[in-house]
């Protein structure tokens, strides 16, 4: 796997976007890991029982693909030190749910090479469904041989 | 209709209640089990091999398994209950959606390592939103390791109408 360094990242950049195409069996195994058994994210009739078309996607696990697309951008030699999102909108299972980001800022604090990003997940109408935050820290090209 | 009737004046006094802890083995069939269910192929989370190229030394969690583990509290069979993390202070109305999380991460989850979770009700309050009059439940989750060494952090709000 290839890594960035914090030399190669300016403010503005998009990061590598990574699309997922969760299927109703990824979500079972998610509520069976995770504890979240709530029907709606499983059952058709309870889910139309409260309002919704069928079943949507966890939104721990739209969270969860925002952190592998950072995972992905930092490579084993970078690290996820923050996280935010808001669950703004719903998601179903069985269609795209494209996961982007965006470089706002990159300073040096303490030592670290710290980079800001905004985050988020975008359904195939292109809304943003999942905005978020993230922070990480990268290496330099000066530390690694 | 009486649960509708608590009002926010009697959640109040029970902002601070904390949850039971919650410890989970950092092991392989768990990584494993949510690498499948996310889609996330990254060698890091099961090849030991590569793992001991990078600087971890050996596999790590990914961090994004805590937005799993938030609400991995005693499994609840009551049809239509969700998943709350601090279950003693159950929330009074009808509707819960999930607001929002925020996580921090000091250190990762080595395999082998031995995880405990603790969660409070850090504050409840009431808003105007979309759907009339909402409750908000703010909850936080401290993480920590078998050394003792705070390993994160996390915040998520629900909102209850």
């Amino acid at each position: 796997m290839s890594q960035v360094f914090y030399e190669d990242v300016s403010e503005g950049m998009e990061i590598p976007p990574l699309t997922k195409h969760p299927t109703t069996r990824q979500l079972v195994m998610w509520a069976g890991g995770s504890g979240d058994f709530y029907e709606i994210h499983y059952d058709k009739d309870f889910a139309k029982s409260q309002g919704l078309d069928g079943v949507i996607v966890h939104g721990r696990l739209k969270a969860a693909f925002i952190g592998q697309l950072i995972t992905d951008w930092v490579g084993t030699e970078g690290s996820l030190r923050k996280l935010t999102c808001r669950y703004r909108g719903m998601d179903v299972p069985d269609q795209d749910i494209i996961v982007k980001g965006k470089v706002t800022k990159k300073y040096i604090k303490d030592g670290d090479n710290c980079v800001e990003l905004e985050v988020w997940t975008e359904n195939p109408k292109g809304e943003n469904t999942t905005p978020g935050t993230a922070v990480v820290v990268l290496p330099s090209r000066s530390q690694i041989p | 209709m009486a649960k509708a009737s608590i009002t926010l004046n009697e959640l109040q006094p029970k902002i601070g209640t904390a949850a039971e802890p919650i410890k989970f083995g950092i092991e392989q069939g768990l990584i494993s089990s949510f690498v499948q269910a996310v889609g996330d192929s990254n060698p890091l989370w099961q090849d030991e091999e590569y793992a001991k190229t990078t600087k971890h030394g050996g596999i790590i969690a990914p961090p994004w398994l805590l937005c799993a583990l938030i609400t991995a509290s005693l499994p609840d069979s009551r049809p239509g209950s969700v998943p709350l993390p601090v279950p003693e202070v159950p929330p009074p109305r009808q509707h819960i959606l999930d607001g929002g999380e925020e996580w921090e991460f000091f250190l990762p989850m080595r395999l082998g390592d031995t995880i405990t979770s603790r969660s409070k009700l850090a504050n409840v309050f009431e808003r105007e939103g979309r759907m009339g009059k909402m409750l908000f439940f703010v909850y936080q989750t401290s993480y920590t390791n078998q050394r003792g060494e705070s390993v994160a952090r996390s915040s998520s709000t629900l909102i209850n109408y």
